[in-house]
């Protein structure tokens, strides 16, 4: 029944029905806006996300509806966040990236800190501080992969649409960057488990 | 000293999730639609991919055509031919002779008649 009423708001939405394409699409939108983040920075990401949708709405027509809206947005967010970088040509890394001093990353979905004892939140804070510093002293390229799977919770071909490599290419990454993000964890002072190293 | 492990530190990562810092679905479902009537979907035979062959063959017919059309044009005989072979030609005009030459630098033909009577045309 879902897959019917996808078929009929594709159909819709291929017609020029811009709210059946609103509501095809608008599940996808929390992935396309964290790919979004991961390549351009936060400061940008609404623009590129709005560019990808208006782009997916003008090739709409040539939608066949065979591979998942997800991967197929993934990629058009892609091409506009390469086009969007090229166009702004600065080195500087994304926002989200940023290692200003702020407080890092969101504890929200993290335990209730009343209810933890002020050595484990001294340790949590370090390790926070420490992934955020591991972090950026690894490559873009194995660091939007990390985030995207591990963050955004992308599957590999979304993350590989949303990168612009293979499946291969992001599973080797992912490896890789694993490793890479423990020995950079270890550098900055967190004692990690072997195994990875 | 307790080891942390990589199951930790992917929760951190999952800490860092940026999504709900999107906009809100009306705001963007507004600015959206606001953009998108501007902008002309495609047309559904746009993404058909045409045959790479139907381009070759296209492609060699427009070449044919334009090298036998610059021939026609260029070549030094063609067209003058119509022109200067002029098989017969009538004087109503006493006259004492006719003299016919080719002008290729002005790709035409000069008939002279000599010694035409400017009267004999209406005695006869």
């Amino acid at each position: 029944m879902v897959e019917k009423v996808s078929n009929e708001l594709v159909e819709h939405a291929r017609g020029g029905d811009m709210d059946a394409f609103l509501q095809l699409f608008e599940e996808a939108r929390p992935v396309v806006y964290s790919v979004a983040c991961r390549l351009v920075g936060l400061d940008e990401a609404e623009d590129v996300v709005m560019e990808t949708y208006l782009k997916a709405w003008k090739s709409m027509p040539g939608f066949s509806g065979r591979s998942s809206t997800r991967a197929w947005l993934c990629r058009i967010a892609h091409n506009c966040a390469v086009d969007w970088l090229r166009r702004r040509r600065t080195v500087e890394p994304p926002a989200v990236y940023r290692d200003d001093g702020d407080e890092p990353g969101d504890m929200s979905s993290m335990a209730d800190p009343a209810q933890r004892l002020p050595r484990d939140l001294v340790a949590d804070r370090e390790l926070q501080e420490g992934i955020d510093t591991a972090l950026n002293r690894l490559t873009p390229e194995y660091r939007s992969t990390l985030m995207l799977r591990f963050a955004d919770g992308l599957s590999y071909s979304e993350i590989a649409a949303a990168t612009g490599v293979s499946i291969g290419t992001v599973m080797s990454r992912l490896f890789n960057g694993r490793r890479k993000m423990m020995k950079a964890l270890n550098e900055a002072g967190i004692n990690t488990a072997g195994g990875w190293l | 000293m307790k080891k942390t492990s990589w199951t930790e530190v992917a929760t951190g990562l999952q800490a860092r999730n940026v999504s709900a810092g999107r906009r809100d679905a009306d705001a963007f479902a507004r600015d959206f639609a606001a953009r998108a009537r501007m902008v002309r979907q495609d047309g559904p035979e746009s993404r058909q991919s045409v045959p790479m062959v139907w381009f070759k063959w296209s492609a060699v017919s427009v070449a044919t055509v334009l090298v036998l059309l610059a021939g026609f044009i260029m070549w030094p005989s063609a067209g003058v031919n119509l022109v200067t072979h002029v098989k017969s030609l009538r004087v109503l005009a006493p006259h004492s002779g006719v003299i016919i030459m080719d002008d290729e630098s002005g790709r035409g033909t000069v008939v002279w008649v000599t010694g035409m009577d400017s009267d004999g045309g209406n005695k006869g």
